[in-house]
């Protein structure tokens, strides 16, 4: 009995201290199957219908890279994929370590989980690949991968030549050229930060470089668009052929007098990938415009490394969707006559409907025509101009109604030209017409609600929702 | 015994002490600064030393209190962090290895005071203990047992109700065999308990006691339970409305004849902001009409941001108890609500955001602004702040804040709630909505301000009952004089938004419904939810009541349990939680 105690005894303090100090971190996962014996070199040149490849990697010194620690994924192509490799990039070893490199990842990657299953990994020339089932990119996957001790090998039944991105194949297309020289020329100069010397700062903290400092172009396309050479993004983008192009243009330049061209190439590109197969009737640009596709009118399609680009004979725009309606927002001016933000209500309320909606109302600041400025840009084009503004709601003290009024300013004479008076009643939750607003010039409208000239509380209130600028077409 | 065997038991013993000692953590060694039971209990500095004890021990509780009373209603709901068992509790698929369905820890603090209430009967038969102090410590721990059995009854429904002292919470083996009485005759028995006790006043102990001191930034007057309040719910829970009334009474007009006149016209009082400290507790703009001017860091967020000797969170608690950043365990809410210094695994369910939301403000604001008050939007998804508000920004090392428990908001819904059952649903709408004075002054106005002739008509600023009732407020005042409750406001008024139809001055069933309203907008995440729910389900005998709203939460969160819990908790034997011991 006593030795039964003992033992039981014995038992339990085994199994507390075999368990007490128990450690999640000593579970791991693994992957099955790992040949450690060999290296990722050692496989590829152990086979036999890659010695091509093989002869690629040590000519390029990628040899080094794959009997090295640290893990990569091969995709090989077979010799036979090898025999119709480019003599272009066989012969230039630029082009030949390029392509190579265009073969490996880093990290040992798992293959895709189902058909449908899309993987998409970093190479080692910076492109990214995607793997969908069994493929990597236009290649199929032959076998099943072998993992080594470095790493993984997929053996492909055809060689995966480095593709362009979207940006440098516009940059060598010939399909578009008038486009394109467009775009290209779009750049401006600018300071090169990395490399220009800092000879002090100024009293906001910002750095004062020395006299002529290194400049480096940038185009403005990349900021303002979409910057088509960024390899982990994908795009869809169109280049229109010259006549194409040309019909285009002109048709905005009414609109935006000299300036037709930027308007329409800042709507060429969507984000995304759209393979012919499922490419919609209108796809939505950066900048959120209706971009109308016909595939009828597709000339050719080249798949680029970050996205695809069509070649397009035809592309009609709607003028209305170039030349679009807008509003300008009570809420978000652009500054004011002065500090009077202990008076500025930025309001979120409920209208009629039941439907919420934020608007400013300036209340009871003593300044007699104190006014909020908006700015915004119009097209060269006639807009019939309508303003919401709601006072007396809930909670709201300007129930009487009162006088506000819209100034524009006028790039010709310089000065802001009276362009609407609004007497605004109480609970109108509709749109006001103000009037039509030709504008002088295409570019920046400057706009300000004025204040009644009186210093008195509700009398000079301003209260706006938005205003609607809609154009009236042709 | 041979020498190899020797040897064998030398290496077994060995091993074990080894195994012992492998993963040993400094807490299971014998704290120098505890007590040994052979010596405690000498004179009244223990039995404030008991007291004390006990209500450090009680203080852990708060997070299963919390979790139990919110996850369960309709107003929390799961993170993607929550494990298995709290994703149970918030669906009411609780299994029995659920550590949140164990009881014990209550249990623990009721042995614990039990012992101490039997110690102190040794102290007061020994002249240990003046009569003064037994009744006062006495009284303190009987009714915060009360509290725990409330809670427990709530939960757990029939319950063994043990009011004997056991040494050791291992030794409730037998425990298990303990009879266990329905929730309805614990009602009783608590009521009897609790309203023999000897000293029932607001505060358990006066100025000048050992236990009401200021320390570390804190006061200590209010970390003890309030009795007329527990007292106050016992008879609500029971169906005594106007015993109920009376104790929530007696905490209401505590401070009347208070000498500083803040406190006597603020504190507990619900009021309007008069720009000072003491009434600093309503939802403010610095602009009017501009939601991006809400005050974040004053108004209706001080009651849980400011410390336990602030003016302003003096006028709104009553029972509340700090912790501190410094010493253990640190505010446990932090770990289970924040998403930044924390686990992140509760947050506000859909129903309880949309609560808010529906809600309109005076200023035209749509949606009602404690919601904005009470939680924050993060990356993460919204995260509920009430609970880990403190008066210095929350992080790694300041895990600081409070267990706020009893306070003005959650009593003047309770009064109201008594009141309406008992047949002044008016009074109950005043405490709801606009207050006192708004509610029944039938006077003169001039240019929409309350303007009286005569004396009787600012005898209309008060309800119309003798001045012994339970349900009389004096709220009259007027260039010369200023009566206790003149500045009362209504919960809904303090908190800016408009006040909700006169016709349910006289609808005493839809009053209870929109009191529960008022309850997930006020009080959410404070951890009443639940008891409210099953309270008022009980009491209108509508399973339904209950059911729906629960329903709601998980619909709106997708959860595929949803109807089946509905239909679970129609029958009332399914609110509460299996009661084991394990």
């Amino acid at each position: 009995m006593r030795k039964n105690i003992l033992h039981t005894i014995l038992l339990l303090g085994i199994v507390l201290w075999l368990g007490g100090c128990k450690n999640a971190m000593e579970e791991h996962t693994a992957i099955v199957n790992v040949d450690n014996t060999t290296d990722l070199l050692q496989k590829i040149a152990g086979q036999a219908n890659l010695s091509k490849f093989t002869e690629y990697v040590r000519s390029t010194g990628y040899d080094k890279l794959l009997s090295s620690s640290q893990t990569y994924t091969v995709w090989a192509p077979t010799n036979d994929a090898l025999a119709t490799l480019d003599a272009a990039i066989v012969s230039d070893p630029l082009k030949l370590k390029d392509f190579v490199a265009n073969h490996i990842g880093l990290t040992a990657t798992t293959a895709p989980k189902g058909i449908a299953d899309t993987v998409r990994v970093l190479l080692q020339n910076k492109k990214y690949a995607t793997m969908i089932g069994a493929t990597f990119e236009e290649a199929a996957v032959v076998g099943t991968p072998a993992f080594v001790k470095n790493g993984a090998l997929y053996v492909i039944d055809k060689a995966v030549p480095t593709k362009l991105n979207v940006w440098d194949f516009m940059l060598n297309s010939t399909d578009a050229p008038t486009q394109t020289n467009y775009i290209a020329n779009l750049s401006t100069q600018v300071i090169d930060t990395a490399n220009a010397t800092i000879i002090g700062y100024n009293a906001l903290g910002n750095p004062i470089f020395a006299p002529n400092p290194p400049m480096v172009s940038r185009n403005t396309y990349w900021n303002s668009v979409a910057d088509l050479r960024t390899e982990n993004q994908q795009y869809t983008f169109f280049m229109l052929q010259d006549a194409t192009f040309t019909t285009e243009r002109n048709r905005l330049e009414p609109f935006y007098p000299n300036g037709g061209a930027f308007i329409l190439v800042r709507d060429l590109v969507a984000k995304g990938l759209y393979t012919l197969d499922k490419l919609p009737d209108t796809l939505i640009s950066t900048r959120g415009v209706k971009i109308p596709i016909k595939k009828s009118a597709i000339v050719k399609s080249y798949r680029a490394s970050n996205g695809i680009v069509y070649v397009m004979n035809a592309m009609p725009f709607r003028t209305k969707d170039k030349v679009p309606t807008f509003k300008i927002e009570g809420e978000l001016p652009s500054g004011f006559r002065s500090d009077r933000s202990g008076n500025t209500l930025y309001r979120l309320k409920l209208d009629d409907k039941g439907l919420p909606y934020k608007d400013i109302e300036v209340y009871n600041h003593g300044i007699a025509e104190y006014y909020v400025q908006y700015l915004s840009t119009v097209a060269n084009v006639k807009y019939k101009v309508y303003a919401r503004a709601i006072s007396g709601s809930p909670g709201d003290a300007q129930v009487a109604n009162f006088t506000q009024r819209y100034f524009i300013f006028n790039p010709t004479t310089l000065v802001y030209d009276v362009f609407a008076t609004q007497i605004v009643t109480p609970l109108n939750y509709t749109e006001v017409y103000l009037g039509d607003y030709t504008p002088q010039q295409y570019g920046l409208l400057q706009l300000r609600l004025i204040a009644a000239n009186v210093t008195s509380v509700n009398q000079n209130t301003l209260i706006l929702d938005y205003l609607r600028f809609e154009p009236i077409l042709p | 015994m041979d020498f190899n065997k020797k040897v064998i038991a030398l290496l077994a013993v060995a091993l074990i002490a080894t195994g012992s000692w492998s993963c040993k953590k400094l807490t299971d060694e014998v704290p120098e600064d505890k007590l040994d039971i052979t010596n405690a209990y000498r004179n009244v500095g223990d039995a404030d030393a008991a007291v004390i004890g006990a209500y450090g021990q009680f203080l852990g509780l708060e997070k299963l209190y919390i979790l139990q009373n919110e996850l369960r209603g309709d107003l929390v709901d799961v993170t993607g962090n929550a494990d298995v068992y709290l994703k149970q509790l918030s669906n009411h698929t609780t299994s029995k290895d659920n550590p949140y369905i164990d009881p014990r820890p209550y249990y623990t603090v009721i042995l614990n005071i039990n012992d101490a209430l039997k110690n102190f009967n040794l102290m007061l038969a020994d002249h240990r203990m003046s009569v003064d102090d037994y009744n006062k410590h006495y009284s303190d721990l009987g009714a915060l047992r009360s509290f725990i059995y409330l809670q427990l009854g709530a939960q757990y429904g029939s319950i063994p109700y043990i009011t004997d002292p056991v040494e050791k919470v291992e030794d409730v083996k037998n425990l298990s065999l303990y009879p266990r009485i329905s929730f309805d005759e614990l009602l009783t028995r608590l009521i009897d308990f609790t309203e023999k006790l000897p000293y029932k006043e607001v505060y358990s102990y006066p100025t000048g006691n050992a236990l009401n001191v200021a320390i570390d930034g804190q006061n200590t007057q209010k970390i003890f339970i309030c009795k007329p309040f527990i007292l106050g719910d016992l008879y609500l829970w029971k169906g005594n409305y106007l015993k109920a009334a009376e104790n929530y009474a007696k905490v209401m007009n505590i401070e009347n004849s208070n000498t500083n006149i803040n406190i006597q016209f603020d504190a507990y009082k619900v009021v309007y902001a008069l720009g000072g400290a003491y009434n600093d507790l309503i939802v403010r703009y610095t602009r009017a009409q501009d939601e991006g001017a809400l005050v974040t860091d004053g108004g209706w967020r001080n009651m849980f941001i400011q410390p336990t000797n602030n003016i302003t969170w003096n006028s709104e608690f009553f029972w509340g108890i700090p912790y501190n950043p410094s010493y253990k365990p640190g505010n446990p809410m932090v770990d289970v609500c924040s998403s930044l210094y924390g686990k992140y695994l509760i947050k506000p369910s859909k129903v309880a955001i949309d609560n808010w939301n529906a809600q309109r403000q005076y200023s035209g604001i749509p949606y009602d602004a404690r919601g904005r008050l009470s939680y924050e939007t993060s990356a993460a998804g919204p995260v509920i702040t009430k609970l880990t508000d403190n008066n210095t920004v929350l992080s790694s090392f300041n895990k600081g804040g409070k267990w706020g428990i009893y306070r003005a908001g959650l009593l003047h819904l309770r009064f109201a709630e008594a009141a309406n059952r008992d047949g002044q649903s008016k009074l109950g709408w005043a405490f709801l909505n606009i207050g006192i004075q708004d509610t029944y002054y039938t006077g003169t106005y001039l240019s929409g301000a309350k303007s009286p002739v005569s004396t009787a008509e600012i005898n209309t600023m008060q309800t119309p009952y003798p001045t012994t009732s339970p349900y009389y407020f004096d709220a009259r005042s007027n260039s010369d004089y200023k009566s206790p409750w003149y500045r009362n406001t209504g919960i809904r008024n303090r908190a800016n938004v408009r006040a909700i139809d006169v016709s349910f001055q006289t609808d005493m069933l839809g009053l209870e419904g929109k009191l529960i309203d008022e309850d997930a907008l006020e009080l959410a995440f404070e951890g009443n939810r639940w008891p409210d729910l099953v309270r008022v389900a009980r009491r209108q005998n509508n399973p339904a009541f209950l059911a729906e709203k629960v329903y709601q939460k998980l619909l709106k969160a997708g959860d595929p349990n949803a109807t089946a819990t509905r239909a679970k908790l129609m029958d009332p034997a399914n609110w509460y939680l299996p009661f084991d011991w394990k």
